[in-house]
């Protein structure tokens, strides 16, 4: 047994007993000892084995302290992303007992650290992926997106899944707000497939769960597409993949425009759908109108033409009319 | 205009375009505002009454670690449903002294590649029922030799609880065994990151453009995924 094992094992006897303040202590300044040493390794080791043991045995709070000071170790000694550096961090996210408030917070450090030191600058998407599990089963449901979201390839699988049990709490109605919920961010952070997959999966539920709901095949030699005619939004977000498949602007706007009150009405897709037309379908966002601005503008002498161009792109995108976000 | 109406002149107006396929847009930038904002009329919390199974109550099974030529066995009792592909690699590397990325583990001759994934997400396992125990098998890849011992700083993932049965000296490998690794055949290739890299890596050189041939890499990869989904 070397000597990184024998102390662990020493502590893990104190856990055992129950003497978590003490171990918790000792823990810490053995680590920091080493650190000093610049020896982040054994450190490493021992706050793992720490951690783990603490949160298992139910102390949330001394076990999450350790988990954090192992992120500050591997932040410090700038270790990278690999399969034992991530899979430690995994298996402590799970770790917690649910409801800890510490947890949220050590999630977050150390997708910023797979972030620092990983591939993507947004975070790694396996860890990504285990948080919005994490969060799914304890009700987050904002918290999960925002991680399904940045996820892997079995993300839009269980974001849809959640996304339809949200919304079966709700009236049988708002369908198309929660499947929106994955598709215009799937869209925005450029993973189309995550898209197509959550509208195909969720879509696919609401029929089987409600065989009453009317809906009927459009199609012609090239493409085809469910109709709901209960729901016109579920409509629009079906075409709007269909859209995104060509990249031409004038379906786009079309489309919009079409929609334009039942868009208007939802009040929050505004800005996402401005940002989904400009980077597929090239259609610029219209600038925000800021009147104090604008006076700015004329005072500092850049004139009042600035306002003419700005009216011209507001239609020619189709845009809701301003102060609707 | 109904809903049928529109949608039928807009998959009209569709068909008469080309499908360039979605746009591939720059990788997301850390200040890119994803999300949509929360819905005023949605409850902000779930309000389902079943909720999750209480992580007190937890089940355990024995996970044990089979090398399928010669090699040290590993049987782990009383390990959390939670147990990921990455605890199972450290605990074989902490025992064995292989390097994690010198062996795969198989379910049955599937290569697990996603190392967060849980034995409860693969074999399928629910808290609080009967728990059946599971095997993986060791593949361990060409050059794969056990790192002396004492030097390695040991940092498994659970408490190691070795059963009596199990033999704990490090297998030396015979060279002769080296092309277990060429051993992976048929369809388990296409499950492995390297298959797809050497096809990119093909791609770029035979096209001699790297975008494309990127593009191209990625788009087999889905089109195969779907065909296997």
């Amino acid at each position: 047994m070397s000597k990184i094992e024998k102390t662990i094992a020493r502590q893990q006897a104190k856990i055992e007993e129950g003497q978590f303040y003490e171990a918790h202590q000792q823990l810490r300044v053995i680590a920091s000892r080493y650190i000093k040493q610049s020896q982040p390794d054994p450190a490493i080791s021992i706050l793992y084995s720490g951690a783990q043991l603490l949160l298992k045995a139910g102390q949330g709070g001394s076990g999450g302290d350790l988990a954090l000071f192992l992120l500050e170790v591997y932040n410090k000694s700038e270790i990278g992303v690999n399969a034992e550096s991530k899979g430690r961090l995994i298996t402590l996210m799970r770790g917690f007992p649910a409801g800890e408030p510490t947890r949220k917070r050590f999630i977050n450090e150390a997708v910023g650290w797979s972030a620092r030191f990983g591939e993507s600058e947004m975070g790694d998407a396996e860890m990504h992926h285990v948080a919005g599990m994490l969060f799914a089963a304890d009700d987050e449901t904002y918290d999960a997106e925002r991680h399904f979201l940045l996820g892997t390839r079995d993300s839009p699988v269980a974001l849809s899944t959640l996304e339809y049990e949200w919304y079966t709490e709700d009236e049988p109605s708002t369908a198309p707000l929660y499947v929106s919920r994955a598709v215009l961010p799937y869209l925005l952070t450029g993973n189309y497939m995550g898209a197509k997959q959550s509208f195909f999966l969720f879509t696919r539920k609401l029929e089987e769960k409600n065989p009453g709901l009317p809906s009927k095949k459009v199609d012609n030699q090239d493409v085809d597409v469910n109709i709901y005619p209960s729901m016109p939004l579920l409509n629009f977000l079906g075409l709007l993949l269909l859209a995104v498949e060509r990249g031409a602007q004038a379906p786009f706007l079309k489309l919009r425009k079409q929609y334009e009150a039942q868009i208007r009405d939802v009040g929050t897709w505004g800005d996402a759908l401005d940002q989904i037309g400009e980077r597929y379908f090239g259609v610029r966002i219209p600038k925000a109108y800021n009147p104090l601005g604008d006076m700015m503008n004329m005072f500092m002498g850049g004139g009042g033409g600035g306002g003419a161009p700005q009216q011209k792109r507001r239609v020619q995108a189709a845009a809701p009319a301003p102060g609707v976000d | 205009m109904s809903e049928e109406a529109f949608a039928k002149s807009f998959i009209d107006d569709l068909a008469r375009l080309p499908v360039t396929g979605p746009k591939v847009l720059s990788a997301p930038s850390p200040s890119l505002q994803y999300m949509l904002p929360k819905h005023p009329t949605t409850p902000q919390k779930r309000k389902r009454t079943t909720s999750s199974p209480d992580s007190s109550s937890s089940s355990t099974i024995t996970i044990t670690l089979k090398p399928r030529k010669d090699g040290a066995e590993l049987s782990l009792p009383a390990q959390p449903l939670t147990t990921s592909i990455y605890d199972l690699k450290a605990a074989y590397a902490a025992h064995t002294g292989y390097p994690v990325d010198k062996f795969k583990l198989l379910n049955g001759m599937k290569p697990e590649t996603t190392g967060s994934k849980t034995v409860a997400e693969i074999f399928g396992l629910k808290e609080g029922e009967d728990a059946k125990d599971v095997e993986f098998k060791i593949m361990l890849m060409a050059g794969a030799t056990a790192q002396p011992m004492p030097d390695r700083v040991v940092s498994p993932p659970v408490t190691l609880p070795v059963d009596a049965k199990t033999d704990v000296t490090p297998a030396v490998r015979s060279p002769d065994e080296a092309p277990v690794a060429q051993g992976l055949s048929g369809e388990g290739v296409m499950h492995t990151e390297k298959f797809w890299g050497d096809l990119k890596g093909w791609l770029i050189q035979r096209i001699r453009d790297e975008k494309e041939g990127e593009r191209l890499a990625g788009l087999f990869r889905v089109a195969w995924e779907k065909a296997s989904a």
